[in-house]
């Protein structure tokens, strides 16, 4: 295994810039996820690792050594792609002996590793079949074992699950973080689902607009995250944003959510909203935190109405009327909920983050 | 990392390499049209110099006022370009109809009928020359235009309608499919629908017409005889065999007449290549 | 314009007066009278002098006329007293060495050509460009080339050693190969660049991934990826060739001493030089048995390859 570090990376095509001023450092053995929306540069990114595109400007390194110039066979590293990229004409053993073929390992050896490959993916029955007999899990291990049969310093993986459905999905994130967790080798994978960030990562890198937005734990980005865009890109349903106000009353605050919902400010949060009061500033707060009425301290209660109700059956998400706008609240599953009914919400103060207008940055409630 | 590798000058050079190679090639095709170009433009006496210069000394046009533009020359490439004129009326016409009943229509033999018609393919054009100057003759239409037309219709017309029933084939079903629940008769569908979305096919077809026959040299041969009714390439072949070689104007005639197709060419690539890799499989 | 649309709305679209066995009928009709013309053009124009040509090979030949039936007289005087397998011979060296320069150039260019580069376009209209130009002209441009007292290569093949190209017995096949090589490879070369442009570029990517180097992702990823397409390439080229008459007639005339008479060009001599219509039908007959021969064998290669 080896560790990465990224300065300062960038690179444009055609005078836009797609990666821009990346700073990062991947310990050895760590998962790393890049995730963030179409074009955010993730995979570019990738691809500067991995040796495919060279990169504009910055320098990365493996161990501390600046790999810019290595092409991809000296950096060591094995991909696997979105579209698998298996090699048409060949077995799934032929594409899993190909790798080790450059090398000068003797034949035996190589058998034995591909077999060994093979049972660690449940691929061996399938040795002798060619990929488009395959289906699209199959493939998938199949091209993860044409990466690990070399033993490789990084994984990198680009958006692997994305040709799947949504059950193999789950079942093969599960695959790929057992695999890690076996070999321990430094992984960075990319990704534009927020689920499979926060599930596969030792740590998330959210990007956006070929920009490091934040980097932190999956705990982290989603308690603390440190932007607007962070904070709606993680978490789903994503975290409501309501436009508000602060309003003396006395010696305390109220709180106005968008002139139409009063929210008195508890005592103990008061110092925390104060220095908001003359700055334009929307509330954060997530739908799953929009406690029915009778839960959690710290909260104020708010009745609403309920505009449209969707039951999963493990739990329910509604949206509600605040003033003209709507926002979203998940709780248990209440199968009596319906459209038109007035609930009574609670906004608990622990759970509420202010988002700067201007800028964008988050103050996050303390932990 | 494991081991210490120096970065990459390689990569520049085997750029370099790539571009050298392709110059290479790129002079190798163009070795014989400068030597003919340069020769085109020397005066007969320069022609005949012992020490080749590639650079005449006094360009002279004087060739090409013989060899490309004399009234011989010039009436050879009329009759070539009303050949393709002819051809293009009867050869489209023709496949274009056979195409869509490949494509479209059933009839009975249709298997049988296209097996010969590919079949065709497999005939190369000098097995059947000698003959078909024999038919010509008997049918006492040895070098008359008709027969011109008529060959090169019926040699071009097995591949046009193959690649013209590519065409037909590539075009989304559901026009015809929405044409017919409205009720249009399958000949009013061929004319109304089908047709004008052949432009492109039939755009390929005709560059595919024009260069065969432009190009033709065995066809031409043994149905022509007389000066005035021959085509272009037997026309430069006279060239050599009657009196002996003008180097000079031949070389005028020859760029002259070629130039032109490969300005087209270089300008419409993708149609040529398009009827090109249509018509290959004739050869 | 269609009937229907005169009808009153809310009718029913099909036209009232036909029955349906009549439309089917008449779609009959329409598939005999669009396809018949055409073929009846071709049979009259191919496959009657054809079937002339088997006639008169089976025949002797009363100059213009044929005579009586002689059976397989003419095939054997061919092949066993008249050079016709050395004419088949010389055939087989033109055309193979035309294909085995031919191919490996047209590949190594598409290659070449399909990476994104600078003056991309310019490099495939010239690279393209012999195969838009007539044998004719081809023969004579290189014809002028090779000319031993005029020609710009004479200084280079007086260091040589060389007296003559077109015109040495020893040069002149030679010369021939190259002149059809700088006239076929393009077919080869559109062919490939098609071909290569259908393998997914991240197959290519993985490849490098794994560590192999480019000539290596070549012949094991790359080439067989685009076999078929090469072999129907290699096909065409093969037979073109095989049939080449014109250029071969303008540089050589079949000379110098017969070192350069191809069966193609056989035919075309014993029609129209020496009027032996007979020995042109037998040779007629001859190449088309082998284009048959050969474009059925490269079917079965074809075919058995999509297993």
């Amino acid at each position: 295994m080896a560790s990465i570090s990224l300065k300062n990376l960038g690179k444009s095509f055609n005078g836009s810039d797609v990666v821009k001023d990346v700073d990062l450092d991947i310990a050895e053995g760590e998962f790393i996820v890049l995730v963030g929306p179409s074009g955010c540069g993730k995979s570019t990114t990738l691809r500067m690792l991995a040796g495919l595109e060279s990169a504009g400007s910055g320098e990365i390194s493996f161990d501390g050594t600046p790999v810019n110039d290595w092409t991809p066979k000296e950096r060591n590293v094995a991909m696997v792609f979105q579209s698998y990229a298996l090699y048409p004409h060949m077995t799934v053993e032929a594409n899993m002996r190909f790798p080790l073929e450059q090398s000068k390992m003797p034949r035996e050896d190589v058998a034995a590793t591909v077999r060994g490959a093979a049972e660690m993916l449940n691929l061996t029955q399938l040795l002798g079949r060619k990929p488009k007999t395959l289906s699209g899990g199959q493939r998938q291990r199949v091209a993860m074992g044409r990466a690990i049969v070399r033993r490789p310093a990084v994984f990198l993986f680009d958006e692997p699950l994305s040709n799947l459905d949504a059950a193999l999905r789950t079942q093969m994130r599960m695959e790929i973080r057992k695999l890690h967790d076996k070999l321990q080798t430094t992984t960075v994978y990319v990704t534009h689902d927020q689920v499979e960030a926060m599930t596969l990562a030792d740590r998330v890198v959210v990007m956006d607009k070929g920009r490091v937005i934040q980097v932190g734990t999956p705990m982290e980005i989603y308690e603390r995250p440190a932007t607007r865009f962070v904070a709606s890109f993680i978490g789903s349903p994503p975290m409501n944003f309501v436009p508000a106000r602060l309003e003396a009353a006395g010696n305390s605050l109220v709180l106005w959510l968008h002139d139409s919902v009063r929210l008195p400010v508890p005592p103990a949060h008061v110092p925390r909203l104060l220095p908001w009061r003359n700055r334009g500033f929307q509330i954060g707060v997530r739908p799953e935190h929009l406690l029915q009425q009778g839960q959690g301290q710290g909260v104020v209660e708010f009745d609403t109405v309920l505009c449209a109700v969707e039951v999963t059956g493990s739990n329910t998400q509604a949206l509600f009327a605040i003033g003209a706008t709507q926002a979203c609240a998940v709780w248990q599953a209440d199968w009596s909920a319906r459209p038109g009914q007035t609930r009574t919400l609670a906004m608990n103060f622990e759970r509420l983050y202010i988002v700067d207008e201007a800028s964008g940055l988050i103050d996050a409630p303390a932990a | 990392m494991r081991n210490t590798r120096r970065p990459h000058p390689s990569a520049w050079l085997t750029l370099v390499g790539f571009y050298l190679v392709l110059l290479a090639a790129v002079l190798f095709v163009l070795v014989p049209f400068l030597w003919g170009l340069s020769t085109s433009l020397k005066s007969p006496q320069e022609v005949l110099a012992t020490t080749p210069h590639w650079i005449p000394e006094h360009i002279d046009f004087g060739n090409y006022g013989r060899g490309l533009l004399s009234e011989k020359f010039l009436r050879f490439m009329g009759n070539s370009l009303l050949a393709v004129i002819g051809a293009l009326i009867v050869s489209l016409t023709l496949a274009v109809h056979a195409a869509y009943a490949c494509a479209r229509l059933r009839f009975r033999g249709k298997d049988l009928l296209l097996f010969l018609l590919w079949s065709t393919i497999m005939i190369p054009t000098v097995a059947i020359i000698v003959p078909l100057y024999l038919l010509s003759v008997n049918l006492q239409v040895y070098d008359t235009r008709f027969a011109v037309i008529a060959a090169y219709s019926a040699m071009l017309v097995p591949t046009l309608i193959w690649l013209l029933r590519g065409f037909i084939d590539s075009l989304p079903g559901e026009l015809e499919e929405s044409a017919l629940v409205d009720g249009c008769s399958p000949v009013k569908m061929f004319y109304v629908i089908v047709l004008p979305l052949l432009r492109p096919g039939l755009a390929a077809a005709s560059v595919l017409v024009f260069l065969t026959i432009w190009n033709d040299f065995l066809l031409a041969f043994s149905l022509t005889l007389r000066d005035e009714n021959r085509l272009l390439q037997v026309g430069l072949h006279s060239y050599v065999t009657e009196a002996g070689i003008e180097w000079g104007p031949l070389m005028a005639a020859t760029i002259g007449s070629t130039l032109p197709v490969v300005i087209a060419f270089a300008f419409l690539q993708r149609l040529f290549i398009q009827g090109l890799t249509g018509g290959a499989v004739k050869g | 314009m269609n009937t229907a649309m005169t009808q009153a709305p809310g009718s029913t679209m099909s036209q009232p007066t036909r029955s349906r066995r009549g439309s089917q009928a008449l779609r009959l009709l329409q598939g005999y009278a669009f396809f018949y013309p055409a073929f009846l053009l071709v049979a009259a124009v191919l496959f009657v002098p054809l079937f002339h040509a088997i006639w008169q090979s089976v025949h002797a030949a009363d100059y213009m006329e044929i005579g009586r039936f002689v059976g397989l007289a003419n095939f054997v005087n061919l092949l066993m007293h008249d050079g016709g397998l050395r004419d088949i011979g010389l055939s087989i060296v033109f055309v193979g060495g035309s294909v085995l320069l031919a191919t490996p150039l047209g590949v190594g260019l598409a290659v070449l050509l399909n990476r994104p580069m600078r003056w991309r376009a310019f490099f495939r209209t010239v690279l393209v460009a012999p195969w838009v130009v007539s044998q004719l002209v081809t023969g004579l441009l290189w014809l002028w080339l090779y000319d031993d007292r005029l020609g710009p290569l004479q200084a280079m093949m007086q260091s040589l050693g060389i007296r003559a190209l077109i015109t040495d017995p020893d040069w002149a096949m030679a010369s021939l190969i190259l002149t059809n090589v700088w006239h076929s490879y393009p077919l080869v070369m559109v062919f490939t660049l098609a071909a290569l442009q259908t393998v997914p570029s991240e197959v290519i990517e993985a490849a490098t991934i794994d560590g192999a180097s480019a000539w290596r992702r070549f012949w094991r990823i790359t080439l067989p990826l685009i076999r078929n397409t090469l072999k129907v390439a290699v096909v065409l080229t093969t037979l073109h060739t095989f049939n080449t008459v014109t250029t071969i007639l303008i540089m050589t005339g079949g000379g110098p001493a017969g070192a350069t008479e191809v069966l193609a060009l056989r035919v075309f001599k014993e029609g129209f030089q020496f009027f032996r219509m007979e020995v042109a039908a037998t040779a007629a007959v001859l190449i088309l048995l082998l284009n048959i021969a050969f474009s059925l064998a490269f079917v079965r290669v074809l075919k058995s390859d999509h297993a």
